[in-house]
């Protein structure tokens, strides 16, 4: 046989570990090997019946788990981190042709007009980085957190933009992030999935499932999307008028049945799918443990300003924290209604952010401080920001009215790290003074995506999966590792 | 002078066997009304469209099996006019002037690279002398004699269909950077075959399935597995887990739900509420339908790209975006948890329970059938005497809750039916549910 895409490897590890024996504990024992050994391109190896077990890094890793909270819609970093002083002295000015030229925007035509920030900005932290008012308490974090100011991306509207930060292309169908990391590093606990996918504030991300979906990668390595409300997880809970005493005996009925049929037939994957019962059986227990947050202390839930039974960031950072502490690989948090155009109060620039920041910068800087606290932020990687920037003018459509918005800007923007292997009090890269372009180290999104792999122990050239003839991989083509970040 | 006219007795006639009249003119004439005959004398260039007409209806009257086709073309163009569409069908058309296509480096729009223009590749058959490089031509030379690769690609795709696995392992890839076929000449025979054959894949996959190869036994015998672990010596029968949809509709065939019914638009099984809106659209839930709609095959089952049905996502539909011509099985424990718990296959194991219990009077009757449903084979001894014990004891536990049997036996599947006992039922609906997840009810081998 020629090169052997990860499929056939599966089944010829499957085979060889069971053929000629017996027994569910089998699939633990299989060796989780080192992804692709060499400078080879090689596939991923993995037990299908364990495969979330798991395995090596390419290099030691700073980070062991990464907790991705994105603002769907994409916040106006102006208004938050990136300050510009020039930008509130031309406040009001005509924006100068040179930024415009040639260009297209979402909801801008004509010659906009430049728009400083309404919000105060100050120093914080032994490094002097800016904080807005907007976000008071991740001010006071200011030490540990780091900022890429050079950001930017190819696409200018959210569906392609998120979709190339996640999957790599702006197209939909590619794995995302989290289902690469999954399928590269397995994960730390056997009962829960490797990655989780938390929504709030009641609409799904602009890719769709797409943006933690596996693409063309195995289903097992998809995010799973866990829930506050209702089933935590798909079809977890036993239907109605069955108790787990119950499962449990017909699960045994269902293996012994499975073990005669297998005794005869001899077919391995008979064994691989008892297991699979079995981890389901364990996840209906280990799952609802771990989305109920009713069990966390008083003043933890108050830091995050979390309520039991409610579906709200406050509470989905606070579960990133239970999943990442159960050894859960990726967490990836979608927060809807950061799109700052100003077509309404609610998403307006001046109290409109501030509110939203409120439901944001309590809770996110609660989840810092809660890890660091239990020793888990220096190998968990946060990663904060939205899909693209925004404009430093005022939007076209919205000029007229009273709230304030800024359009879609896909040249600069700002993003946050914390722990995970970063620096901490650390600004990377800066926008120019009006902030319209990379005034020093950009870092495409694609960058970023190589960065976190780096930070996992993965080479992002080396972790590929091979589809319709070609070798794919999470940056395509492109990538290059942000070392300024790295501690 | 001589002219044609087609026979009355044309609509006798099969398709293909019109022929021409050539009859001397007097005879003609007195054959025929002076109308008639008027307009025949006329050159064909000069009759107007009524003398046209006067033709037509001559010839039809005389014929009542023309009328009677007439009438039927009538009635379906009128029902054809009062249909009203129920979805658009983009077409494509070639452009009068065909538009300038450059290379894009690195896919990239903008950087644009040398022109190109429609062609094969060199290892191809060119296209016929003269030929112009358009749609048609393509899809003339795709099933040309002299192109080998197409019936290749279809014989391999229905072996692979069938076996689980192509004698060309990458399907979707016969370049190089796919892999060669484990059977070469198999697969060359195959493909004449299927040209022989005039295309016709039903006789293709008559073929495969009459095949000793196909017929053989699956069991994995360990000395002949340590020798061809992956059955690319074809040593043992096909052993492959059935698609995502047909996961469902198996299970919805098993219990007497699965309606048949073809045709029409996608239909919306139950799903679970998510609460939560498509970005910049409506609700993801959707409104389940109704009556048989909601147990239509899973063809029919309304897919939306960004969200989609999330059992079938879960054993490995794909996700629609990208062309994917070979699903990658897994075996995961989100999968065993839809056929435990998702509604639609508790609901499908009341129904089963609802089946089983008609068979006979004893507890084994009820076993064969529903194991005779689920698996079409009778049951062993052991596996009766271990679904028994399993009966005997979800019954004591029922016996023992009458809520709880209550709500096994009828959510979501609605009341009981007049004289049944509940116990009785929701028990081998919990049996049934242990049928439905046998390892062997997922396969196909």
């Amino acid at each position: 046989m020629k090169t052997n895409p990860a499929l056939e490897n599966l089944l010829l590890r499957t085979r060889r570990e069971f053929l000629g024996s017996s027994g569910i504990g089998l699939g633990g024992i299989a060796m989780a090997r080192l992804l692709g050994e060499g400078r080879a391109k090689a596939a991923v190896t993995y037990d299908p019946t364990t495969p979330q077990l798991p395995r090596g890094t390419h290099f030691p890793a700073k980070a062991k788990r990464v907790i991705y909270l994105h603002m769907t819609g994409s916040p106006p970093v102006l208004d938050l981190f990136d300050y510009k002083p020039l930008l509130q002295e031309l406040n009001d000015k005509n924006c100068p042709d040179e930024y415009l030229k040639g260009k297209r925007f979402a909801f801008t035509s004509g010659v906009p007009k430049l728009m400083g920030t309404p919000h105060e900005f100050k120093r914080h932290g032994s490094n002097g980085l800016w904080f807005s008012d907007a976000v008071p308490e991740l001010a006071k974090l200011a030490d540990d957190l780091t900022f890429i100011k050079s950001m930017t991306t190819d696409q200018f509207n959210h569906a392609p933009a998120e979709l190339l930060l996640y999957t790599g292309s702006a197209r939909a169908g590619r794995p995302s992030m989290g289902s690469w990391v999954t399928y590269g590093l397995g994960s730390e606990n056997q009962d829960l999935p490797g990655f989780v996918a938390l929504i709030s504030s009641g609409v799904q991300p602009n890719g769709g499932k797409n943006s933690f979906g596996s693409g063309f990668l195995p289903s097992v390595f998809q995010g799973v999307q866990c829930r506050s409300k209702g089933d935590p997880v798909l079809y977890v809970t036993n239907p109605k008028g069955m108790s787990r005493d119950l499962r449990r005996a017909g699960l045994d009925a269902l293996n012994d049945l499975n073990r005669i049929q297998s005794e005869e037939l001899g077919n391995a994957e008979t064994i691989t799918r008892m297991a699979q019962y079995e981890m389901a059986f364990r996840m209906q227990m280990s799952v609802p443990e771990v989305m109920d947050i009713a069990k966390e202390p008083k003043h933890i839930l108050e830091a995050y300003g979390a309520q039991p039974g409610a579906t709200s960031l406050a509470n989905n950072c606070l579960l990133a924290r239970r999943l990442v502490e159960k050894g859960v690989r990726f967490v990836h948090l979608f927060d809807w209604g950061w799109d700052f155009h100003g077509t309404n109060p609610g998403e307006a620039l001046g109290n409109g952010l501030r509110k939203k920041c409120a439901t944001m910068d309590k809770p996110v800087a609660a989840l810092i401080r809660d890890l660091k606290a239990r020793g888990l932020l220096e190998d968990t990687l946060i990663v904060w920001g939205g899909e693209f920037g925004r404009t430093p003018f005022r939007e076209g459509r919205t000029a007229k009215s009273k709230n304030l918005g800024r359009d879609h800007y896909p040249d600069v923007y700002t993003m946050m790290l914390a722990g995970g292997g970063t620096k901490g009090g650390f600004v990377h890269g800066a926008s120019d003074e009006l902030g319209f372009r990379v005034a020093r180290d950009k870092v495409h999104v694609h960058d970023l995506q190589a960065t976190i792999l780096h930070l996992l122990g993965v080479d992002h050239e080396r972790l590929t999966f091979k589809f319709q003839g070609r070798q794919y991989r999470l940056t395509d083509v492109h990538g290059k590792v942000v070392h300024d970040v790295i501690a | 002078m001589t002219l044609r006219v087609t026979s009355p007795s044309l609509a006798q006639k099969a398709p293909g066997e019109i022929f021409w009249l050539k009859e001397p003119l007097p005879k003609l004439e007195a054959s025929l009304p002076r109308d008639v005959f008027a307009v025949l004398s006329l050159p064909e260039n000069d009759r107007s469209t009524a003398h046209r007409e006067t033709l037509r209806s001559f010839f039809s009257s005389a014929s009542p099996e023309v009328k009677k086709a007439e009438k039927e073309l009538a009635d379906f163009s009128a029902s054809a006019r009062q249909m009203k569409p129920q979805t658009t069908v983009p077409i494509m058309r070639e452009m009068a002037k065909p538009r300038e296509t450059h290379i894009q480096i690195r896919g990239d729009f903008l950087a644009k690279d040398k022109k190109v223009t429609a062609g094969l590749p060199a290892v191809f058959p060119p296209l016929p002398e003269g030929e112009q490089t358009n749609r048609l031509a393509m899809a003339r030379w795709l099933v040309s004699e002299e192109n080998p690769l197409t019936a290749r690609v279809v014989a391999n795709r229905y072996w692979e269909s069938l076996f689980g696995q192509g004698l060309v392992r990458t399907s979707e890839e016969f370049g190089s950077q796919g892999e060669l076929p484990t059977h070469p000449e198999l697969l060359d025979w195959l493909a004449t075959e299927l040209v022989r054959l005039d295309w016709d894949l039903k006789a293709l996959l008559k073929t495969i399935v009459l095949s000793a190869a196909y017929r053989q036994s699956s069991k994995v015998e360990a000395k002949r597995a340590e020798k061809d672990p992956f059955n690319e010596l074809l040593s043992r029968g096909p052993r492959q887990r059935l698609s995502a949809e047909m996961v469902r509709d198996q299970a919805l065939a098993a219990s007497g739900l699965l309606s048949r019914k073809m045709y029409g638009p996608p239909v919306k099984p139950p799903q679970p509420n998510m609460g939560l809106k498509a970005a910049f659209g409506p609700s993801l839930d959707w409104k389940t339908s109704t009556g048989e709609d909601k147990f239509r095959r899973g063809i029919y089952v309304n897919w939306r790209r960004s969200n989609p049905y999330p059992s079938m996502a879960t054993f490995d539909a794909p996700n629609r975006f990208v062309c994917n011509v070979r699903r990658t099985p897994t075996n995961t424990p989100l999968q065993a948890l839809v056929t435990m718990n998702d509604p639609v296959y508790v609901e499908a194991a009341q129904a089963l329970a609802r089946r089983m219990v008609k068979a006979g009077t004893s507890p084994e009757e009820k076993i064969v059938r529903g194991f005779r449903l689920c698996l079409t084979r009778h049951p062993k001894p052991p596996e009766t005497q271990r679904l028994l014990a399993f009966y005997e004891h979800v019954r004591k536990t029922y016996a023992a809750d009458a809520n709880a049997a209550k709500a096994m036996a009828t959510d979501p599947i609605g009341p009981l039916p007049a004289g049944s006992d509940v116990v009785e039922l929701a028990s081998w609906t919990v049996v049934g549910n242990v049928l439905l997840n046998l390892d062997e009810v997922f396969l196909k081998r």
